[in-house]
């Protein structure tokens, strides 16, 4: 069992019988109603939906097995934490500045 | 007041310097730019490498000549912000594109609104807004428009491509993003939102959608305002009743078909997808939007000035005009617009000399069709919403001259001058006769009922035989002009339905009409051939005909429509042939009429008559008032006719206008 294939695409289904698709060209994947749809990344930033376990399991093995941070060189959590602690500053700029002037 | 100037203006320098070195901060690093040629590898190789100023520098000539186009990529990390992604030629035109994205695109558009608000604010006194109410709606907001990134995956999939929305910690990140641009946006307009709302005509140089997004900044604004309002006062919660109900009757309507629809120019104004979270989410869009407008111009009424608004006009409609003229000539120019402007489409690129001379070549005219060569839209997304711009500035700025006998200055001549211009090349034919009547109609007024109507009658043929003689007649094939049969036109729509639909596959709208006009009933042949024959010759025969070779309703749909700003059904699911136009864009109905139609049914028409009706009565209690009244009239003939309606300058106008009617507000 591929760890990487697990990190993605969950836990092997207990049936699961490995088909060797790359010899069969005219092979079409089945979208299975019971697997939730994944999203894979490859190492360009490109994305694809898979729709079953074992289309799943053929693209994580065939190289579309990173993760956004690892891909991207800008998290954009950590953005979206500088904006809040930008807005607190304003905020707490702006209630220091009220409490001056009613003061005065 | 002075310090307060000087102060003013140097963050407005400071501003401008952190824009400029966003385009171009990688002037401090070691790589040197190479010259731009026919070998592109370089650019292919080494993406996201130099910044769109620093390249530009080093290549001079993309700056101005023609065939280098600056493509705005919308959808890049954001790392590569305002950087070359790509360099492609196709045939002697290079396209460079320039990285973009959604999410700083959202950052930096609510700073720069935020700070045009901060500089309005004159005398720059702030008032405390910041109370736990100003917080509920912050929260409130950010929430519901996280929610809109949810209802409408498909198309931010593509948008918020290193973003996976099927993890919900995204959404808390995307939540924090519009924390913040709403909390600034709102903090700055609430401190000045007394002044702005002389400065409104200038919506339609800012357009606000943000790039990237299905979403215009404005919403922002008027969303948390009304908001604020409900929170203030408990008795406008009663609204959402109505709204729920109306919701629950929509969305129980609704199939898991999931019609998807690009919106392509009416992006911001328009929802993508047919499903129950995306109406929930855009019902509520836009009543709040439009409660909100309401009630911010009810609060503002007395700090309305006309001699101010009036300056506002002209000064938004001749900035308008030059902008187009710039932005179509200055490639970085008009990509940079297209995103920190807000524009729903970048500006045409064809008003160069050449452009000016097809509008006085009669020879070029006879073969484009009379006026055809000559018209642009110029900065806006559609002439007729720039047409209708100019007309009202036109209609405003001369019963402003007429009645209140306002002060003028020389400009104000030569702006009115580029305005008229505007309005011509605009080829917005009801939104010239019209201008040319209202401006008149204070005149006609003065005169006998009889002098009055010749007057009007010789004025009529004389814009028919200058202007649009070819619409209303057709040349036979004995060679002699003939006036189209009133069996023709009467029957135009159906006429063109019926062209435009696949045999056994027709509109429930086409099977009714068909089997009304075969059964002869005599009411249904007299409705459609006036709205037939009107919209023959107005020009809307085909454009209308097509409306209903694709409209299915189901019954529900026809009383309370499918939900406001939702096109994705009657755009999917009846498909007909002539699906788009020449250019390739999907072609809208060109009538507000017809989109209110769609959106809430025969209600919401009948709403709006009423509404109409009231505001008519209202207006008649305040002879005085034509200063309000007639753009307001002039705006509601226009949008029978015309989409304008999507932009969101469009219907803050009118709402304006309706309100200002309304509340019996007495210049």
């Amino acid at each position: 069992m591929n760890k990487d294939v697990i990190q993605f695409c969950g836990e092997y289904p207990k049936d699961f019988v490995s088909i060797d698709i790359a010899s069969s060209p005219d092979f079409v994947f089945e979208p299975d109603g019971s697997f939730s749809s994944v999203k894979l990344h490859d190492i360009d930033g490109n994305t694809v939906f898979v729709n079953s376990f074992i289309e799943c399991e053929h693209y994580v093995v065939g190289g579309w097995n990173y993760n956004y941070s690892e891909i991207s060189n800008f998290s954009y959590t950590e953005l979206s934490v500088i904006l809040i602690v930008a807005m607190s500053i304003h905020f707490l700029f702006n209630r220091y500045k009220k409490q001056k002037t009613y003061k005065i | 007041m002075n310090s307060i100037k000087y102060s003013k203006s140097l963050k407005s320098l400071i501003l401008l310097t952190l824009f400029v070195l966003i385009f171009s901060y990688t002037f401090f690093d070691n790589q040197k730019v190479v010259e731009l040629t026919d070998e592109l590898g370089y650019y292919q190789i080494n993406t996201c490498k130099y910044s769109l100023f620093e390249f530009q520098s080093n290549n001079l000539k993309t700056t101005f000549q023609d065939h280098y186009i600056i493509n705005v990529y919308n959808y890049s990390d954001i790392s590569c912000y305002g950087k070359i992604s790509a360099i492609d030629r196709v045939k002697d035109t290079f396209y460079i594109s320039v990285g973009f994205n959604p999410f700083v695109n959202l950052v930096l558009t609510s700073l720069l609104l935020s700070f045009i608000f901060y500089i309005s604010n004159k005398e720059k006194k702030e008032k405390s807004v910041l109370n736990f109410k100003f917080f509920i709606s912050l929260f409130l907001t950010s929430g519901l428009f996280t929610y809109g990134i949810f209802s409408e995956t498909r198309f931010y999939e593509k948008k918020l491509r290193y973003l996976d929305l099927t993890l919900s910690s995204t959404y808390i990140t995307i939540f924090l993003f519009f924390l913040f641009s709403i909390y600034f946006i709102n903090f700055y307009f609430l401190n000045s939102s007394e002044k702005l709302i002389n400065y409104f005509p200038y919506l339609y140089l800012f357009l606000g959608v943000i790039n990237g997004f299905n979403i215009n900044i404005f919403y922002l604004i008027f969303i948390f305002y009304w908001i604020q309002e409900m929170l203030k006062n408990s008795k406008l919660l009663k609204y959402n009743i109505i709204l729920f109900i109306w919701i629950l009757i929509w969305i129980s309507e609704i199939e898991s078909n999931n019609f998807y629809l690009d919106p392509d120019k009416i992006v911001g104004s328009s929802s993508t997808v047919y499903n129950k979270h995306s109406t929930i989410f855009w019902s509520i869009l836009f009543f709040y939007t439009l409660l909100g407008i309401i009630s911010y111009i009810k609060n503002n009424l007395g700090a309305i000035n006309l001699p101010f608004l009036n300056k506002s006009f002209l000064n938004a409609g001749t900035t308008l005009f030059l902008l187009g003229l710039i932005t179509s000539k200055f490639s970085t120019l008009n990509a940079l617009s297209f995103v920190l402007l807000g524009q729903n489409k970048t500006t045409t690129r064809d008003m160069d000399l050449n452009f000016f001379y097809s509008c006085f070549n009669t020879d070029l005219m006879q073969t484009a069709g009379r006026f055809e060569g000559c018209t642009t839209r110029g900065f806006s997304p559609s002439a007729e919403h720039i047409g209708e711009f100019y007309g009202i500035i036109l209609i405003f700025y001369f019963l402003n001259f007429y009645y209140k006998k306002i002060e003028r200055n020389i400009f104000d001549y030569s702006k009115l001058l580029l305005v008229f211009i505007g309005l011509v090349i605009s080829n917005n034919k009801a939104a010239i006769y019209l201008v040319a009547l209202f401006c008149l109609y204070p005149f006609l007024k003065k005169l006998q009922r009889k002098k009055a109507i010749l007057f009007l009658l010789i004025l009529i043929i004389c814009f028919l035989s200058i202007v649009g003689i070819d619409n209303y007649l057709h040349y036979s094939e004995f060679g002699e002009y003939k006036i189209f049969n009133i069996k023709f036109s009467s029957s135009k729509i159906l006429l063109e339905g019926k062209i435009n639909s696949f045999e056994e596959a027709e509109s429930k709208s086409i099977e009714y009409l068909s089997s009304a006009y075969n059964n002869n009933n005599y009411f249904i042949k007299f409705v459609l051939g006036l709205i037939s024959t009107f919209a023959f010759y107005i020009n809307r025969g085909n454009l209308w005909g097509m409306f209903i070779a694709r409209y299915n309703p189901s019954p529900v749909d026809l009383v309370f429509g499918t939900g406001p700003y939702n096109l994705s059904k009657v755009y999917n699911e009846v498909k007909i042939l002539g699906q788009s136009d020449f250019r390739g864009d999907f072609l809208l109905t060109h009538s507000s009429l017809i989109q209110i139609l769609i959106y809430f049914g025969f209600i919401g028409l009948l709403v709006l008559f009423y509404e109409f009706y009231k505001t008519l009565k209202k207006r008649n209690k305040f002879k005085n008032n034509l200063i309000m009244f007639l753009p307001f009239l002039f705006l509601v003939i226009n949008l029978i006719k015309s989409d304008s309606i999507f932009y969101l300058s469009t219907l803050f106008t009118l709402l304006f206008f309706y309100t200002v009617n309304k509340s019996s507000y007495k210049i």
